[in-house]
């Protein structure tokens, strides 16, 4: 990307100002199909459903800062824990990686222009909406979702739950991963198709084979969750068979579903944050990544072997010790790829002249915790070890440690390591710490005496205690931390908001970062790049010859494509130049889509069928006008 | 210089031990539910034979493709300056970098996938035909 | 960027499809020279990925529950007849051609050909749910899916696939009526090759569900 532009070149850049103009307004963000406007609206909407998830556990944790607390009752305990489990994993986690930080930043990092279907990118963001909002009218109306996030059956069956609350999680998490599938497909062919010219397979910054490897498991593990939902709807709405045993039902079935799809699921949680990592660690350390391709291997391997593991969350159901045996031996094994990534991440930092800014700490951070995540993990893939500390608050630490403190400190991280390029102003370096620290030490407050507790006997999901167990001060001092979190966080927030505002300018690359979206100005123009970047390896910004070319072929008018919305597609393993494609400038489809979609799930919920149905047509028919003219409206 | 190695070979090389695995798991799959399926249980199969057969079958291709990969990564190592390319952590101009890349995956899948494959032709023989489990 | 002639020409002649008949020629200019395969061509072949999935969760769910079972189909339940749906399942298999003839013919820029061989095929597939909606409804008077798992296995996954067919239908449909009014234009040239795609999965998915249907009398 231009760095340096000539008079000739200016005038190349401003007719690509005029084709590229943003419409104005709400009506320029409700249409937008620009993948930047769309990963931002992915960040606030998560960030929002983060603050309603952090809510749900700050209540939590008052709740059991004692025993025989009296904040919720039994039945309110039951609604908030499973909404705070489901809005985490489904309306946070995934949504704030995949639709924010990888709408944002995959066509940057490839030296496109736009995703490969800007008009489904948008769709995905509103149909998410819906589906966040669906599942929060459930908990409006006091008839939430309050079984469990993995909702087994029979307890969430009509015979135990007969309100509609596990209508609104069936249908609602149908409908929510129908946004998760387009946004993947949409990422898989970007990835694929949509690279610069010159970036084949093994030129590919190692984020983009995090992502690649996230969208393909969820791809395939998303059909089981839908299934099972669908199953479950069928008995509960219809009085299907597939779940009670009287009728030939099986309730195992629902859990060998649910973890087919929910196993995959933690290792699509996590793959996201080890490709933040992978962005940060190099250009902290100024020095490329060590064992590049193991790195990527890794990453894929991860999504692939986490299909083969699902048992170990049922250990304790009664199948066969030779079944057990497979799945702990396989789930022992997944640790190898992972272990690949953690020695390739440490070796780097050694190895290089590391600098310990804030999204640095964040990685430190998430490292220490991935370890320790990652031992208490290899511990619970011991079966009988398992068997005891299965349901209790050990394994609620296990997982806190990883999806909290391995998940979620690369997206914070992240969020203050692309401040700059999002919004061309720097955080406060010194708040920034602050925070880090906070975090830190919160999170190690909150979750790691829950292990001990856990082998002390405190099982999960009870709404309550007695006293004279031994549980009532470690918890006192869980809750405690859980405050501390909670103040790091919003300090976090709190950073970002005022220096977005009063922050000092940021140039192009305050970070200096190794991939090609540092090469921008700060914020993107609406195009990206002016010229098609030149790529010749997987650091493009620490190859000073490609930036030069990038000038001269600017300077020449080579590579600009200021015909429309235009954006190169190249071969997807050599990224040899296939033809030049025109992308959509924006549209109102895709929310009037979601809304009709929403329309259906709503109908459904409330046994509207035909209604239902009728939405669906209108869906189609949105459809056909919506592919009508092509790639023009 | 030789030619470079050709497409198929190299979605061979990458691929061919992972599909014979896939064969492997699915017929065996299928054989073992004919065989003990209480309702199904008319076809008297001999499902011991059938498993250790396809395990051979497709830990020999397995092999083959290992070996493949193993040959594509040595000779586009050694030729001119990938090695010193691939070592400085810049990539490699495609099809030679990519082609070497590959082979390095196809290395890693291959291994693994044969390790899958000799495991669960020791383990079937081991055990009774239709134990539950 | 290399450079070469190629770029330049690619560039030079890929403006966004005008609607008129010289967008036919333009658009099947490119389909020639376009070395893989196109964006909407992958978009559906993920999407059919995720629906080859969701016909394997189905089907392993059909086999799980009958490995379960003592008897299955269930006592009182008999097995499904096996001609008319073997029938069915290979007229579906044969319109295969037809699309893979359109989709060929699509790249090539023959409009009519392709109205033909879409037609064509919807024919004879809207005639094969026509009869296994019969044999649907036929089945539901002999057993219901609210009496026995089976039942709901077994009419779920009758249903999943009807509703496949239906959508390749209206897939179809739209297809033809974009391709009769407004022409081929490259965005629908790629349509058609998409819905080719999507009918040679479902055509294949049909059989490995008429097998599991089966499977009690094999």
């Amino acid at each position: 990307m231009a760095i340096n532009v000539t008079p000739q070149g200016q005038q190349h850049v401003e007719r690509l100002e005029r084709v590229w103009t943003e419409r104005p307004g709400l009506v320029g963000w409700l249409t937008t199909t620009n993948h930047k406007r769309i990963g931002i609206l992915y960040f606030f909407a998560s960030l929002a459903f983060f603050g309603a998830g952090g809510v749900e556990a700050l209540l939590i944790r008052t709740q059991l800062i004692g025993p025989n607390g009296h904040v919720l009752s039994p039945a309110a305990y039951d609604e908030v824990f499973t909404m705070h489990g489901i809005t985490m994993i489904f309306l946070f986690v995934i949504p704030m990686t995949t639709g924010a930080f990888g709408n944002y930043l995959l066509p940057l990092m490839i030296g496109a222009r736009d995703m490969a279907f800007p008009r489904l990118n948008a769709l995905s963001f509103w149909v998410f909406l819906g589906s966040g909002l669906f599942l929060y009218v459930a908990l409006l109306q006091g008839h939430a979702p309050n079984s469990g996030w993995f909702d087994y059956v029979p307890l969430a069956s009509k015979e135990f739950d007969p309100g509609n609350n596990i209508d609104f999680y069936g249908y609602g998490l149908i409908f929510n991963g129908i946004a998760s599938t387009m946004t993947v497909i949409n990422f898989i062919v970007t990835i694929f198709k949509l690279r610069a010219p010159g970036m084949s397979l093994n030129r590919m910054p190692l984020f983009c084979f995090a992502f690649l490897a996230v969208a393909f498991a969820l791809l395939f593990a998303l059909p089981s969750l839908s299934i099972a939902c669908l199953f479950l709807e069928l008995d509960r709405q219809l009085g299907f068979h597939f779940y009670d045993v009287a009728q030939g039902g099986d309730p195992l079935l629902w859990q060998n579903l649910f973890w087919i799809f929910g196993h995959p699921e933690v290792y699509i949680i996590i793959l996201p944050a080890f490709g933040i990592a992978t962005s940060i660690i190099p250009a902290f350390s100024h020095r490329r990544m060590v064992f590049f391709p193991l790195v990527a291997l890794a990453e894929i391997l991860v999504a692939f072997l986490g299909f083969g593991v699902w048992v170990h969350h049922m250990f304790t159901v009664g199948f066969s010790s030779l079944t057990y045996v497979y799945f702990a031996a396989a789930s022992l094994i997944i640790t190898i790829p992972s272990a690949i990534q953690i020695f390739a991440w440490i070796a780097t930092i050694l190895t290089g002249t590391p600098v310990f800014r804030t999204p640095m700490l964040f990685i430190v951070g998430f490292i220490v915790y991935f370890i320790i995540g990652g031992l208490s993990g290899i511990t619970v893939a011991a079966i009988p070890f398992d068997q005891q500390v299965h349901d209790s608050y050990y394994i609620v630490a296990h997982f806190h440690f990883v999806i909290f403190g391995a998940a979620v400190f690369p997206i914070l991280g992240g969020m203050y390591f692309w401040f700059p390029k999002v919004t061309g102003r720097m955080y406060d370096e010194r708040v920034g710490k602050i925070s880090f620290w906070l975090t830190f030490i919160g999170t190690f407050v909150t979750f790691f005496p829950m292990h001990i507790v856990g082998i002390l006997g405190m099982p999960r999901r009870n709404y309550t205690y007695p006293p004279g167990l031994g549980w009532s001060l470690l918890n006192f001092i869980e809750s405690i931390g859980a405050y501390l979190l909670a103040v790091g966080l919003v300090l976090i927030v709190a950073n970002l908001v005022v220096s977005r505002f009063r922050g000092a300018p940021a140039g192009r690359n305050p970070m200096e970062g190794d991939t090609l979206e540092w090469s921008t100005t700060s914020p993107p123009p609406p195009y990206n790049y002016a010229v098609i970047p030149t790529v010749t390896s997987p650091y493009p910004m620490w190859e000073p010859q490609d930036r030069e070319a990038d000038d001269a072929r600017l300077d020449r008018g080579e590579g600009v494509l200021p015909e429309g919305h235009q954006t190169p597609a190249t071969t997807v393993q050599d990224a040899q130049l296939d033809e030049i494609l025109a992308m959509p400038p924006h549209s109102a489809w895709p929310p009037l889509l979601a809304l009709m979609i929403t329309g259906v799930f709503a109908m459904l919920l409330m046994h509207h069928y035909w209604i239902a149905v009728g939405f669906g047509a209108v869906c189609g028919m949105t459809l056909l006008a919506w592919h009508r003219h092509g790639v023009e409206a | 210089m030789s030619p470079p190695p050709s497409d198929r070979m190299v979605w061979f090389a990458v691929l061919g031990g992972a599909v014979a695995w896939t064969i492997q798991f699915v017929i065996n799959l299928g054989f073992t539910f004919a065989q003990c399926d209480q309702p199904i249980q008319r076809w008297a199969l001999p499902v011991h034979g059938w498993e250790i057969g396809l395990s051979v079958v497709a830990a020999a291709v397995t092999v083959a493709a290992a070996a493949a990969s193993l040959r594509i990564f040595l000779r586009t190592y050694r030729l001119d300056h990938v090695a010193e390319v691939e070592r400085e952590g810049r990539g490699e101009a495609p099809p030679l970098g990519r082609i070497n890349f590959l082979a390095m995956i196809g290395l890693t899948v291959n291994f693994l996938t044969l390790m899958i494959v000799v495991l669960t032709a020791i383990g079937a023989p081991l055990l009774p035909v239709c134990q539950q489990a | 960027m290399t450079g070469s002639g190629a770029s330049e020409r690619v560039h030079g002649s890929d403006a966004p499809a005008p609607r008129s008949a010289a967008a036919q020629v333009a658009a099947a200019s490119v389909a020639a020279r376009r070395r893989s395969q196109p964006n909407g061509w992958w978009g559906m072949a993920l999407f059919l990925c995720s629906e080859v999935t969701l016909f394997g969760t189905l089907i392993g769910t059909y086999f799980y529950l009958d490995f379960d079972a003592h008897a299955w189909p269930p006592a009182g339940v008999k097995a499904p007849s096996v001609v008319l749906p073997l029938v069915g399942t290979a007229c579906l298999l044969t319109t295969s051609l037809p699309m893979a003839l359109a989709a060929r013919a699509a790249r090539h820029g023959r409009r009519a050909n392709v109205i033909a061989l879409v037609s064509g095929a919807m024919i004879v597939q809207g005639l094969y749910l026509a009869l296994q909606i019969l044999l649907f409804r036929h089945d539901l008077r002999d057993f219901r899916p609210q009496a026995t798992a089976y039942g709901s296995i077994y009419f779920t996954l009758l249903a999943a696939h009807h509703a496949h067919v239906l959508l390749g239908i209206l897939l179809e449909l739209a297809v033809l009526w974009q391709v009769a009014t407004k022409g081929l234009t490259n965005y629908w040239l790629i349509g058609v090759r998409a819905t080719a795609l999507y009918w040679h999965v479902v055509n294949v998915l049909a059989v490995f569900v008429v097998l599991t249907q089966l499977s009690p009398t094999l």
